[in-house]
């Protein structure tokens, strides 16, 4: 019989997979019965799921996605090829499901679309005053309500950032931080503070034209800003093409 | 992976179960891309060990990774945020002392077991799974906790 302390050790490596199969299977069963180490089994695998962010992207071909489409719609009348993971028996909880589930992609979608269609509306409004353009920066789930503008130069060579409803930090520990994104490179813009109100500005400067960043973010730094981002997201925006 | 057709496939697989066994998600425990990154990963582990072989012409070494690649999609604010995460999760590997680092690419990566790992590395087993465990411990200071 294992012991939470026993089992605790093992976890990070049952979230890699990584064990002997009776290992596995002692944890397991430890598992079903703890709350505990389940507890502590998600943070690894959350880890776990992180860690494949490591490697390199690789995006699938179009053709995937119809192949998984006739897959799941092939009828249990005519079986085929490709319906040999398709198990019967399923059929009426599979449909009544079915049905369900489209009904979600179809409002998801529509509240996607409808979505787009308000930004780009918001972008065509605001992107062009006296020929600068403004790229608006949306909260994260940390501060869901902060907000900001990122204003650049018709030439791109100058640049401002302003931010709403960010909590002030202490100057002494730490400061927000502005990145530039192009490549999966990041570029620091601008290190500023909020004021009691939680506004707050400051100039935008990068060694390239800021139009060839593809994306924005602030994060909260250690005082004196950081090489790399270190700290939480609060902010991020896209810089679409002018 | 190492082979193109069998990562699709994979996927497929993946995509299938995540359509029949969609009402075993627990939200309260973990995110959406958690879930099913891990089912993901298992299915290859599952395929990787099966096969008997590892894709040995096939190395992943995180440190050469290219960070010129940006996730393609409609919405590039989340892709923002998947790049910032995915800066922190190499920074945070690179930190790890080499041992530790080698072992859990083996683990991570190539399926391999604590076992397999130890007679490659010839590396006594309990030493393995100590580097494997500070590792993984590490890591989740870095990125959760």
């Amino acid at each position: 019989m294992l012991d939470n302390n026993h089992v605790i050790e093992l976890l990070p490596a049952y979230a890699l997979g990584c064990l002997d199969e009776d290992e596995a299977v002692q944890i397991s069963e430890h598992l079903s019965d703890c709350s505990i180490c389940q507890s502590e089994l998600d943070a690894y695998q959350t880890v776990t799921a992180q860690i494949s962010l490591a490697g390199a992207i690789t995006e699938p071909p179009p053709v995937l996605k119809q192949q998984l489409f006739d897959r799941l719609q092939i009828p249990r009348s005519s079986p085929s090829a490709s319906s040999r993971k398709y198990r019967w028996g399923l059929a009426p909880r599979f449909l009544s499901a079915w049905g369900v589930v489209s009904l979600l992609l179809i409002l998801a979608l529509s509240a996607g679309s409808f979505y787009m269609w308000q930004r780009i509306n918001r972008l065509e409004q605001t992107n062009r005053p006296g020929g600068m353009y403004a790229f608006s920066l949306n909260g994260t789930e940390i501060k869901p309500d902060a907000a900001g503008y990122l204003i650049i130069g018709e030439d791109g060579r100058n640049g401002a950032v302003i931010i709403d409803k960010l909590p002030p930090l202490d100057p002494e520990v730490e400061e927000y931080q502005l990145w530039l994104i192009r490549n999966g490179e990041y570029t620091s813009g601008a290190l500023l503070a909020v004021d009691e109100m939680g506004y707050g500005g400051r100039r935008v400067s990068a060694p390239d034209n800021l139009l060839t960043y593809s994306a924005v973010s602030m994060t909260i730094e250690p005082a004196g800003g950081s090489p790399h981002p270190t700290g939480e997201v609060v902010l991020v925006g896209a810089l679409t093409s002018p | 992976m190492g082979d193109r057709s069998t990562a699709e496939e994979i996927t497929l697989d993946v995509f299938t179960l995540l359509w029949e066994k969609a009402d075993m998600y627990q939200p309260e425990r973990a995110k959406v891309s958690t879930w099913l990154t891990t089912i993901t990963r298992n299915r290859s582990i599952d395929v990787l060990r099966r096969r008997g072989s590892r894709p040995e012409g096939h190395s992943v070494n995180l440190f050469q990774i290219s960070t010129s690649q940006m996730p393609a999609g409609d919405n590039l604010e989340e892709s923002a945020e998947t790049a910032m995460l995915r800066e922190r999760v190499r920074t945070a590997i690179s930190q790890l002392p080499e041992d530790q680092s080698q072992a859990l690419q083996l683990a991570y990566f190539r399926g391999y077991t604590h076992r397999q790992i130890a007679v490659l590395l010839d590396q006594p087993l309990g030493t393995v799974k100590t580097r494997i465990r500070l590792a993984l411990q590490k890591l989740r200071k870095m990125l959760v906790d």
